[in-house]
């Protein structure tokens, strides 16, 4: 698959003489069309990083480039039209006064004409399920339809790159499944690529990718799979294991041999009924 | 304060409700030229009919109207009575003790400013009553436009008004917690004299600001990342049209003026 964002030496310090930079010499790819998640635990520069990739932040040393095109001061622009990003907090997000107002927010910083604007604004309404909420005020909907909307001001706009920067760590469990699947629809109907910066394992565990960051530095870059058959490191780096893990944890500390590589609930499952089966 | 209506908006379906929200602040800021002009008996039983007729169109019941600016009554009861006791002396003089006059000239005058006032308080009642105050946002923000002509940033200004309002909710949403939180506390609001209440406002206001600091950042940081760089190259999804009721009321107005101005006593 061709790349469709490399980052190479990425170095990124808030105050100039910060002895320990925000980011440290990062440097990956991310393949057109992927699901990347980037996971580390807090202040591990997960989000500084998703900054660098739009140029939210300026860094010094290092080079980005975004489908074909480097980051500089001249190119920033060009670069924000191909990434879509949603940020963790719903309310600090919503711009429009109205729900319509809001995913028509990036068409017109875009200068789309107002007839090309209408029906983009209700088909990225619709596809997101908010139709009927199209002329409410942000205060009387719920966290997760704020993100709603916030996705659908994405896909009016139609980039070529999702970064969701902890955008579901404010919803309840249900609002977070509900988002994810609605970005999983999508990425298949709109060929995105999609980088998940979060804390939530399990939303990791979905992703084809997983890079694991810490002070700032890269440590860690596999499938999901992979990286959770570590079991114990992933704890000593500030992170949760998924859910099969500290199953598995729970057996063995019981005395029953599971199996060391990762498991998906269902693999699980399925390696539980066998077991007890065969006894 | 829950049957105080003055800037509050009703959502009702009405000629009035569907108006261009910039005809009517251009209406409303005529309308209180055209009350200052009225001074006869005739002009003013005109414009009370005018007005009357309007918040009629608006559907909003009168009884309602009239309970809802009945908070702002004292304001002008007070400035009435002041008018009535300090007016210079003219005409018949009623009643006089030491500096105090009632004067025919006073009484006259006082029963003008207590009219005048209740109607431009009303039409302006009616004005956010009939009127969203995003429209009114978008509304002033259209009207502002020639002033791009002497360098004002309308679309900025614009743009401030439309994310202010958007937040107002939001920031009471906010404050209200804080007071809460606060409470949970100890904190006691609105309790003892002056200088402690003020100081009871601290540990809302400090926690206010900074929460408005960083969704500031949050916000700024938000609309850049969807491509915002500046207001002037925008396009617009919200637009006002002028449709013809819009026309259909400036006529009514232009009647209006014409008769108060054929009755008024130069």
């Amino acid at each position: 698959m061709a790349n469709i964002i490399e980052v190479k030496h990425l170095t990124y310090r808030y105050q100039e003489n910060d002895q320990r930079p925000a980011l440290d010499d990062v440097s990956f790819d991310v393949h057109a069309g992927e699901w990347l998640a980037i996971v580390g635990h807090n202040g591990s520069g997960k989000s500084t990083l998703a900054k660098s990739l739009d140029g939210l932040l300026p860094f010094t040393t290092g080079e980005v480039a975004v489908a074909g095109i480097k980051l500089t001061p001249a190119t920033v622009w060009q670069v924000r039209e191909k990434i879509g990003m949603i940020f963790q907090n719903p309310d600090n997000q919503f711009v429009g006064a109205t729900v319509a107002d809001d995913v028509a927010f990036g068409l017109e910083n875009r200068q789309i004409p107002r007839d090309e604007m209408l029906p983009r604004v209700q088909a990225a309404i619709e596809q997101v399920g908010m139709a009927e909420f199209a002329h409410r005020e942000p205060s009387s909907l719920s966290g997760g339809q704020k993100q709603r909307v916030a996705l659908a001001g994405i896909i009016a706009i139609a980039p070529d790159v999702l970064i969701l920067d902890e955008a579901t760590s404010m919803l309840d469990p249900q609002g977070r499944r509900d988002m994810l699947d609605l970005v999983r629809q999508l990425r298949v109907e709109k060929q995105l690529t999609v980088i998940s910066i979060t804390h939530d394992i399990d939303e990791a565990a979905g992703a084809d990718r997983v890079l694991v960051v810490d002070d700032g530095q890269l440590v860690d870059e596999a499938d999901p799979a992979t990286i959770f058959a570590q079991g114990e490191r992933l704890i000593e780096l500030g992170l949760d294991l998924p859910f099969t893990a500290k199953l598995k944890a729970a057996l063995r500390r019981r005395g029953i041999e599971t199996p060391a590589t990762y498991q998906t609930a269902a693999e699980m499952e399925e390696w539980l009924w066998q077991s007890l089966s065969n006894t | 304060m829950s049957n105080f209506i003055f800037g509050r908006y009703l959502p009702l379906e009405s000629v009035v409700h569907r108006l261009d929200p910039r005809n009517k602040l251009l209406l409303s800021f005529c309308y209180i030229i055209l009350v200052f002009m009225a001074n006869n008996l005739v002009s003013y039983a005109l414009i009370i009919s005018f007005t009357v007729g309007a918040i009629l169109a608006s559907k909003i019941s009168l009884g309602f109207f009239l309970k809802g600016i009945r908070p702002l009554l004292w304001l002008i009861v007070f400035t009435v009575v002041l008018q009535l006791l300090f007016s210079p002396a003219g005409g018949h003089v009623y009643f006089h003790w030491a500096f105090v006059n009632i004067t025919q000239f006073g009484l006259i005058n006082s029963g003008y400013i207590f009219i005048r006032f209740l109607l431009i308080i009303m039409m302006s009642t009616l004005l956010t009553l009939s009127t969203q105050p995003l429209d009114i946002a978008t509304g002033l923000a259209s009207l502002m436009k020639p002033l791009r002509w002497i360098k004002v940033p309308v679309d900025t200004l614009a743009m401030m008004l439309s994310i202010a309002l958007r937040f107002v909710p939001t920031l009471m949403d906010e404050a209200n917690k804080i007071m809460n939180a606060q409470r949970a506390r100890g904190v006691d609001f609105g309790e003892g004299g002056l200088l402690k209440q003020a100081k009871s406002l601290i540990p809302l206001m400090v926690p206010l600001f900074m929460s408005a600091f960083n969704r500031a950042e949050d916000l700024s940081i938000a609309m850049e990342a969807r491509g915002y760089q500046d207001s002037e190259h925008r396009s617009q999804y919200r637009i006002l049209t002028w449709q013809r009721r819009d026309t259909i009321t400036w006529i009514i107005f232009v009647v209006v003026l014409a008769a108060i101005l054929a009755t008024r006593r130069w």
